[in-house]
């Protein structure tokens, strides 16, 4: 019996080798439109891409990277429709070196159908200082690594890259025909007939001198409560990740010529719903001298000024926090009484790259069929928490994603079902405490602990 | 499926008022509680005259305590 089962086994797994629909010939990339944004810390690319599938019933894309690379995907169809992109499962198969995303298309394409598709790419990391030392004052060179070509499983027959860079001052860039730069703009391309997987190095180095603002970790925790409230908690361990400070800080050349230092971070700005009160910020080496929120149309910026600018290689850990209305977060179905949480993942700092992401959602006591909803692959773990006029502990939940960017701003939908009378729970708690002391009140008068024994008429 | 915004039971602006509206009537209640428990004679008591006037201090105080939390911004 063990026997057939192995046997059983192994033509299966056999079968699901040859019938793998992940080979390569699926596709055949029309062209591709690449351009790349350098003028920031992040690779921000767009491309189009235009793709004529080579078999029936083709409902999948596939795009590689290098797998040393930090990146996220979106896809967009050609009626701008969002489509799902993860990592394939069977992405080392495919090629070794590399990771290749699968993008799952809304329809099923024709042999010879042409398939048009729009990706927002951001690669993180792939810009360095370099040197990787300069003094106060200089100005931060880095150098960028990429491929000149679009990295895709299958053959792509025209294509063209257009690299943005932040300013005119090119040290150098690699060339390849053709390729020409004009002030602040490197045009690689047109290729025609690249095969799969070609790799020819692309290496830039140029002055940017953008922040480079990382956040080696964040941790952002979401409070639920039914009395109204949402409370936001964050906490940042920023670093600046640009060109060292080569050399001691001198706070007189400094004062006397602030611009002179331009990938310093003397602020930081972060966009606030409009909605937020009650703010606070606590910090751990006492470095923050001054904290403001400004009320602008359509948000709040809250802007930090270090006591000391972060030059580079320094680092700085914080945390904020606030208050939010539920009404503006919180809605509940009418159909069947099950609650939907709206909140964005992540921070609203402009162009800020996370490395060690994590999201935490504390939901009312009794909360039961909690289910998560986020447009990108999060990795999920659950927790009890007690706080105050707690009794079992509330449920959290702890999403986790490493290397993010973009993904800060999009939302993320918790859903659960809470009794109607749970809220009731806790002034419950309280009344009872009361009622508890009026017992032993009620108890001991009947106790009589004079020494002498009181007359009885 | 229709979504609908989610308010709290109460209006948080009126937690403050409660707050103090609750909880000085649910120390005056706890205060007479307390008077009558100890001045009266013993065998003089009715158990159930106390209980209901434990309730109702412990209702109204249990509920100042309460809205004391939330208009302090521990929100439970």
């Amino acid at each position: 019996m063990k026997i057939i089962n192995i046997v059983f086994l192994f033509l299966v797994v056999v079968g699901l080798a040859l019938s793998n629909p992940h080979h390569h010939n699926t596709w055949v990339n029309q062209d591709v439109q690449r351009s790349i944004d350098l003028t920031t810390q992040l690779s921000k690319q767009i491309l189009s891409v235009k793709a004529k599938s080579l078999v029936d019933n083709n409902k999948n894309y596939q795009i590689s990277f290098d797998n040393t690379y930090h990146v996220s995907v979106q896809a967009f169809d050609d009626k701008n429709n969002e489509l799902k992109v993860h990592l394939s499962p069977n992405s080392i198969n495919i090629k070794e070196g590399f990771n290749t995303f699968d993008i799952e298309l809304n329809n099923k394409y024709k042999i010879n159908e042409v398939l048009s598709l729009k990706l927002k790419v951001t690669l993180m990391s792939q810009m360095k200082p370099y040197p990787v030392e300069i003094k106060q004052g200089q100005t931060q060179l880095v150098l960028y690594n990429d491929n000149h070509y679009f990295t895709s499983p299958y053959k792509t027959e025209t294509q063209k890259t257009t690299v943005k860079l932040a300013s005119g001052k090119v040290e150098s860039f690699s060339e390849i025909k053709p390729s020409s730069l004009k002030t602040n703009t490197i045009v690689y391309g047109p290729f025609s007939n690249v095969e799969a997987f070609t790799v020819s190095p692309m290496r830039i180095h140029f002055e940017n001198s953008a922040h480079f603002m990382v956040l080696t970790q964040l941790k952002k925790e979401y409070e639920v409560s039914h009395w109204g409230n949402l409370a936001v908690e964050t906490s940042y361990y920023l670093e600046n990740q640009g060109a060292h400070l080569k050399g001691p800080f001198s706070r007189l050349d400094y004062q006397r010529n602030p611009g002179a230092n331009p990938s310093h971070i003397s602020e930081i700005n972060e966009a606030v719903p409009l909605s937020a009160a009650d703010f606070y910020y606590r910090d751990s080496i006492g470095n923050i001298s001054t904290s403001v929120y400004q009320y602008q149309s359509n948000r709040i910026n809250f802007k930090i000024t270090p006591r000391f600018p972060l030059m580079g290689g320094w680092k700085n850990n914080f945390y904020t926090g606030y208050n939010l209305p539920i009404q503006n977060f919180l809605s509940v179905d009418s159909a069947d009484g099950s609650y939907h949480l709206n909140v964005t993942f992540g921070v609203g700092i402009d162009n800020i790259y996370v490395e060690d992401h994590q999201v935490k959602i504390i939901l009312p006591e009794g909360a039961t069929d909690i289910k998560v909803k986020s447009p990108f692959p999060v990795t999920e773990t659950r927790e009890i928490r007690k706080t105050y006029l707690d009794t079992v502990g509330r449920p959290v939940i702890v999403l986790n994603v490493r290397d993010t960017s973009f993904e800060n701003y999009r939302y993320i939908q918790v859903t659960y079902n809470l009794s109607s009378l749970s809220i009731f729970h806790e002034p419950l708690l309280v009344i009872g405490a009361v009622f508890t002391f009026c017992l032993f009140i009620m108890f001991y008068s009947r106790f009589d602990l004079s020494i002498n024994k009181s007359k009885v008429n | 499926m229709a979504l609908t915004p989610y308010y709290s039971p109460v209006d948080p602006t009126f937690y403050p008022l409660f707050a103090f509206l609750f909880s000085a009537v649910g120390l005056a209640f706890l205060a007479v509680f307390i008077m009558s428990e100890l001045t009266s004679k013993r065998g003089g008591k009715n158990i159930f005259s106390e209980l209901t006037m434990a309730l109702v201090a412990s209702c109204t105080l249990g509920l100042g305590g309460f809205f004391v939390l939330l208009s302090a911004g521990i929100y439970v």
